[in-house]
């Protein structure tokens, strides 16, 4: 496994460990698979390193672990083999113009407690062979709430924390409007990316309602045959969804309530005349 | 990040003030999209006016954001910011042209690479702004909108001849502080593209109800040469002999093209 893979896996597990006091400097060595005697050192503590590391130093602070400092062998590590494994890296403000230069990765995976954020140190502002100098791993709570709203290249998406306890993606189908479960805009949301937008509750809605609306819009201009259900309810099938219509006690409710999985994606008050019933019940 | 309303809707790349149509012709590429995120809270809490330039900049852009608040907009015109004064008029006096401004956004979003999402939200817009087409200014800013795009136009077909019978019984009822007869004329064009039929119906009834609207009739005339069926022919070929010249002239003119003539 290279340094950057290394690192990754670290960022993972310090996203995994509780964050509270539990996680402290030697349960998170163990988890991190350092073997070794651990010495204090000026509120740090510090492990024996890895191959290709000079150091390893973990610090605590009231919740448990905050940070991993990691000292690197010359040449062992360059920016490429950081992006080409974290992506895209942010250029962070230091404080000195002799300071190391700052470059930051973050790592999140959705329901964890903690994100991570992987600090790159080099000796100048770096091109894609530069080497590394150090790296800093900061844990930091997640500050992910669940619901979560979101726009993915536009599609609303909405994150949910099952009583599983594990997180999942509803992404808006387009055409039905239904939110359909899809884990991998988990991987499209996580590290905050670009086209990933973060929306609050009313904003997610509008766009909701607005795409709700227009899928509502081509479904009532097609020639959709429904089948009767039961006393109050049709059902039909279109383009592999199946919808089902109930009569609601208009003008009290809308006449007709569109369903799909027990979603409601429309209210109609009048029937589309490009739609016709089937049978008499 | 610019913070400054001003630099945000009318400094061009280099910082010099350039005016709103040429930021938004240079972030046609997407080179300004770092303006996106203070545009958007501009648009979400800025004073009317520059609320309204900048849904005109995000939508021509094609962003979620500018496209859905030109759509929530048309939707419920008596609750856009401006309501209580307007903030954009015409220039030759025909009061708030703001929602013409806003269907020209939706003409330049039309050649920027739209998400999935992006194009909804364009086509529901333009349905929007053609159920008040017969409410507020559009003018000449729908059909351009329509006769660039045949999707969106072909997308819009029932919206389009519900706009052409709204705008007709709307114009005998009355003034409407804008010529709402041109502007029905002038949605002729589109309609005329995807119905032949009911273009020319709706054209004669304009014609006949307003013989004497030169100005409606030579956009009723334009508004032909988009068709290919007999019914739209049948109304060139009425205006052929109109009395009035520059009305006979602009017929005969389209009857020709129609024609294959020269």
């Amino acid at each position: 496994m290279g340094l950057a893979q290394l690192l990754a896996s670290w960022a993972a597990t310090l996203n995994r460990l509780p964050n509270d006091t539990s996680t402290t400097a030697s349960t998170a060595a163990e988890a991190l698979g350092l073997a070794g005697a651990l010495t204090p050192r000026f509120g740090q503590v510090v492990v024996p390193p890895p191959d290709g590391m000079t150091e390893v130093a973990i610090e605590e602070r009231w919740a448990g672990v905050s940070s991993v400092h990691a000292g690197l062998e010359p040449g062992t590590l360059t920016r490429a083999e950081l992006d080409a494994v974290f992506g895209q890296g942010a250029n962070v403000p230091r404080v000195h113009w002799r300071d190391p230069v700052p470059l930051a990765y973050l790592v999140e995976v959705l329901g964890e407690p903690c994100t991570c954020t992987v600090i790159a140190y080099f000796a100048r502002t770096p091109g894609p062979d530069d080497p590394v100098v150090s790296v800093l791993l900061r844990r930091d709570r997640s500050s992910r709430a669940f619901p979560g709203y979101h726009a993915v290249d536009d599609r609303p998406v909405r994150l949910e924390r099952l009583p599983s306890g594990e997180v999942a993606a509803l992404a808006l189908d387009l055409r039905s409007g239904a939110f359909v479960r899809d884990d991998s805009y988990l991987r499209r949301i996580a590290g905050r990316p670009a086209g990933a937008d973060e929306l609050d509750e009313s904003e997610f809605d509008r766009l909701v309602t607005a795409l709700r609306r227009a899928a509502s819009h081509d479904r009532q201009v097609r020639p959709i045959t429904w089948h009767p259900d039961s006393p109050y309810d049709y059902r039909a099938e279109l383009d592999g969804v199946t919808y089902l219509l109930s009569e609601g006690d208009y003008p009290m409710e809308p006449r007709y309530t569109l369903r799909v999985d027990d979603q409601e994606v429309d209210h109609l008050d009048a029937w589309p005349t490009a739609w016709r019933r089937a049978e008499s019940r | 990040m610019i913070s400054d309303p001003a630099a945000l809707l009318y400094d061009g790349r280099d910082g010099t003030r350039v005016g709103l149509l040429d930021v938004i012709a240079e972030g046609l590429d997407g080179t300004l999209a770092d303006r996106v995120p203070g545009l958007r809270r501009l648009l979400a809490r800025g004073e009317p006016g520059h609320r309204l330039d900048a849904c005109e900049v995000l939508a021509s852009w094609g962003d979620r954001v500018g496209l859905l608040t030109v759509a929530e907009w048309a939707r419920d015109p008596g609750a856009v910011p401006w309501a209580a004064a307007v903030v954009s008029s015409n220039r030759f006096g025909f009061g708030d042209d703001a929602f013409a401004r806003l269907a020209g956004a939706l003409h330049s979003a039309g050649d920027v690479r739209l998400s999935e999402v992006g194009a909804m939200l364009r086509t529901l817009a333009a349905r929007e702004l053609l159920v008040i087409h017969d409410r507020v200014f559009l003018d000449r800013s729908m059909p351009l909108l329509l006769g660039a795009d045949r999707a969106l136009a072909a997308a819009c077909r029932p919206e389009i001849g519900w706009a052409v019978e709204r705008g007709l019984a709307a114009a005998r009822e009355g003034e409407r502080g804008f010529d709402l007869v041109t502007q029905v004329a002038l949605l002729l064009g589109p309609l005329a593209m995807l119905d032949d039929e009911a273009a020319g119906a709706a054209a004669e009834v304009l014609v006949a109800e307003h013989p004497l609207r030169d100005r409606a009739l030579l956009e009723v005339a334009f508004a032909m040469a988009d068709g290919t069926g007999a019914r739209t022919l049948a109304v060139l070929e009425r205006l052929a002999g109109w009395s009035g010249a520059t009305v006979r002239a602009e017929a005969e003119t389209h009857l020709r093209s129609r024609r294959g003539g020269a």
